[in-house]
This record gives C-alpha cells, sequence and structure tokens, in this order.
C-alpha cells in the first residue's frame, strides 16, 4: 500500500468509525417501535 | 501479468476460493431462510419474498464485513494472506447478492401492485431533512451503486487503465458503500423491529471492521517513521547476512515509500516495496527462480534490475545500494523504474556473511 494510502486510511477510520459510532446510537436511541 | 483484455485466468487456486465461496453463500441463504420459516411461517407469498429481501441482506451485509476485514488481517498475520488472493471475486459476488435482495424487493411491491408507492418513498423530499424517517433504501441504493462500480472495474484492464493509484483511490468507496449499509439498515430495518439480534450484527460487523483498520494502521506506524540517514544521506540496513536468503529487509525512506532490501545468495538488490500489479507488499514476499515474487498474486520481478521477465513488461523502481565498512546501505533516491542497481557482494564480504565474526 502507498503512503499515501496508510495515511488517508489513518485518517480516515478514527473518523468513520466515529460517525458510524454516532449514526448508529442515535438511530437505536430514537427509534419508536411500532405496538405489538 | 501484463496489460491486454483477456477474460478471467482462471486457475485452480481461483476455482477453489470461488467454489468455497459460493458454497458458503448457499449455505447460510439455505439456512438463513430455514430458520426464519421454522421461527415465523410465512402466511402467504408476500412473507416468502420478505424472508429473502432479509436473508440476501443479511449475507450481502456479511459478505461485505468479511471483505473489508480481509485487508487489515493480511497485515497483521500473513496466514490471512490467501484470502486477498482473489477478493474481487468475492467483492463482485457481493455485488450480485445486493442486486437480488432488491430484486426481492422490487418483487415484493410488484406483487402488491404497489410499485409507484417506491417512487413516491424515495421522492418524499421531505423526509431527507429528518434522521428518523429518513428515506433509508436511498442510502442502500447508494450502497448498491458504488458496489456496482466496484464489480464493473475490478478486471484487470481497468486497473491498467486507470493506473494502480487511481484504480485503487476509486476502490476505497467501497468503506463509504459500507457506511451507507450499515444507516440503510440502522434507519431501516431496526427502526421496525425490536429484537436486539440487527443491532448486535451492525455492531459486530463494523465494530470488527473498525478495530481491525485501527489495530493494523497502529502497527503500520513504525514501519512509516523512516530510518536515520547517515552522513552520506545513505540508509544503513545492517549486515548483509542478517537479511535472509531470498527474503527482503523493509525499510523507509523518511517521508517516502517503503525499499524492499533482497539478498539471493551473494546477489543485493533493492527495490520500492509496492508491486506495480496492486501496489502490494513485495518485500514481504521471496525470490523464487531468481525473481522478487510478491505475496499477493505471484507479479514477479528481476533482482538486479526491478523488470518483469519476458514477454511481461512491468518495472519497478530501483535503489543503489552498497556496502559500506561491512554494512550494506540503500540510497533511498529512487532510480528510474528498470534501471539495473544490484550488486553481488564483495568476495572479501561473503566470509563475513558465512562466518560473521563473534565477540572473542
Amino acid at each position: 500500500m502507498r503512503r499515501a494510502h496508510r495515511t488517508t486510511h489513518r485518517l480516515l477510520w478514527p473518523v468513520l468509525s466515529l460517525a458510524l459510532a454516532l449514526g448508529f446510537s442515535l438511530a437505536l436511541m430514537w427509534r419508536v417501535l411500532p405496538p405489538p | 501479468m501484463s496489460v491486454g483484455f483477456r477474460a478471467v485466468q482462471w486457475n485452480r487456486d481461483k476455482l477453489v476460493y470461488d467454489g468455497i465461496l459460493l458454497c458458503a453463500v448457499a449455505i447460510f441463504l439455505a439456512a438463513f431462510v430455514a430458520l426464519h420459516w421454522r421461527l415465523h411461517p410465512p402466511k402467504d407469498h408476500l412473507e416468502a419474498i420478505d424472508t429473502g429481501i432479509r436473508a440476501t441482506g443479511t449475507c450481502a451485509f456479511l459478505m461485505l464485513t468479511v471483505i473489508l476485514c480481509i485487508g487489515p488481517l493480511a497485515r497483521l498475520s500473513p496466514r490471512f494472506r490467501p484470502l486477498l488472493y482473489n477478493r474481487r471475486h468475492f467483492g463482485v459476488l457481493t455485488f450480485l447478492v445486493a442486486a437480488v435482495h432488491v430484486g426481492f424487493l422490487l418483487s415484493w411491491y410488484i406483487a402488491q401492485h404497489n410499485l409507484p408507492n417506491l417512487g413516491a418513498e424515495l421522492t418524499k423530499w421531505e423526509d431527507y431533512g429528518k434522521f428518523i424517517g429518513f428515506p433509508f433504501k436511498t442510502l442502500g441504493i447508494g450502497a448498491l451503486l458504488i458496489l456496482f462500480l466496484m464489480a464493473a472495474t475490478s478486471h484487470d484492464f481497468w486497473l491498467a487503465f486507470l493506473t494502480p493509484r487511481v484504480w485503487k483511490s476509486l476502490h476505497m468507496a467501497l468503506y463509504v458503500a459500507y457506511a451507507l449499509v450499515v444507516m440503510h439498515v440502522a434507519l431501516g430495518i431496526m427502526q421496525g423491529e425490536g429484537t436486539m439480534l440487527i443491532p448486535l450484527m451492525l455492531v459486530g460487523g463494523a465494530g470488527s471492521v473498525a478495530v481491525l483498520h485501527l489495530v493494523a494502521g497502529w502497527r503500520e506506524r513504525t514501519g512509516d517513521q523512516g530510518n536515520a540517514l547517515n552522513a552520506d544521506g545513505w540508509i544503513a540496513v545492517g549486515p548483509p547476512y542478517a537479511i535472509p536468503d531470498k527474503c527482503a529487509r523493509i525499510v523507509a525512506a523518511p517521508g517516502g515509500e517503503r525499499i524492499a532490501v533482497f539478498r539471493d545468495g551473494t546477489q543485493i538488490g533493492a527495490l520500492t516495496n509496492l508491486c506495480a500489479h496492486q501496489n502490494g507488499p513485495i518485500g514481504e514476499g521471496r525470490v523464487i527462480d531468481g525473481c522478487v515474487t510478491c505475496p499477493w498474486h505471484g507479479y514477479q520481478y528481476r533482482l538486479q534490475d526491478g523488470c518483469a521477465p519476458a514477454p511481461f513488461t512491468e518495472k519497478l523502481a530501483t535503489y543503489r545500494v552498497r556496502i559500506n565498512s561491512g554494512l550494506l546501505e540503500v540510497d533511498p533516491r529512487p532510480l528510474p523504474p528498470g534501471t539495473p542497481a544490484g550488486i553481488d557482494i564483495p568476495r572479501e564480504a561473503i566470509s563475513e556473511i558465512l562466518m560473521p565474526k563473534t565477540a572473542m
């Protein structure tokens, strides 16, 4: 892998992980389940 | 190894890889459908189609998760390297499973003569300003389009046409596709079902991908720090005998790419660590039949000049090497690809290789 790609990965992954964790958490906390 | 459009060059390894993949997908889908029908027997054909939507959607998500784990796993342990070999076929199959998922979805709407409602869902613009209630199918369509782009450009023809650097940059869009799929599930089916299986699947899958990437990236950091330069700007690699025969020691030019310094008997050569095919780490490969062989797909290059053996035309950048006071040194400034730069270890240094001096 090129150095530039490694750098992109190192920048991308923490940001992507945090964004996904936030999006998933909000989707889970705010969901309104239909009545049974 | 060279360019020229040819259909998939099948070999035994690819057939075995694809065979295992197809069997695994078939077994997963069959088991999912059987278990789902046992727990929730379908009352009508709409519920049967719904099972197909769930089975193919789950399968596609898991396949995408595994594909994204292969890269960092191969960095962390060489035993996962065989999974890299035919990963593109894995990707193409993932796109096909995702396409079948969409096919089932369309069948579900068509069976109810409700296809216009699907269009209405996707074009209800006020919903795009919401978080809960965001048209999650749009996220899925976005992911599918990216998967289609990946599958359509997976052939080596595109790799050569676009150049490996551009091709790899394009294929990093797969991470965007994965994020879209995670949110497609989180804002879609997870909103309508109380089971914890779906959140657990998302956390387990995305969590594994993230953790593996972070761990692999952390371990690779030291390799990028760059080896110290001596007074005349060369990097000291070490005693020639410290490099195992037919293997390499990888050093890093400060602020530059990594350099693979190979030893083949008494011959020493330094090449860029990036394979011309897909930028694989050739320094982790071996010298086979006199040629440096990339561990990813077996591309080969002569140690002396970084050229692929005839009739192939790939070339790698080479680096000057020298023996200085018994130590092997490499000049971190790359030479043009194909420049002969390998050396034979001087006769007086050979005894140092065979019988290194030991402290009295």
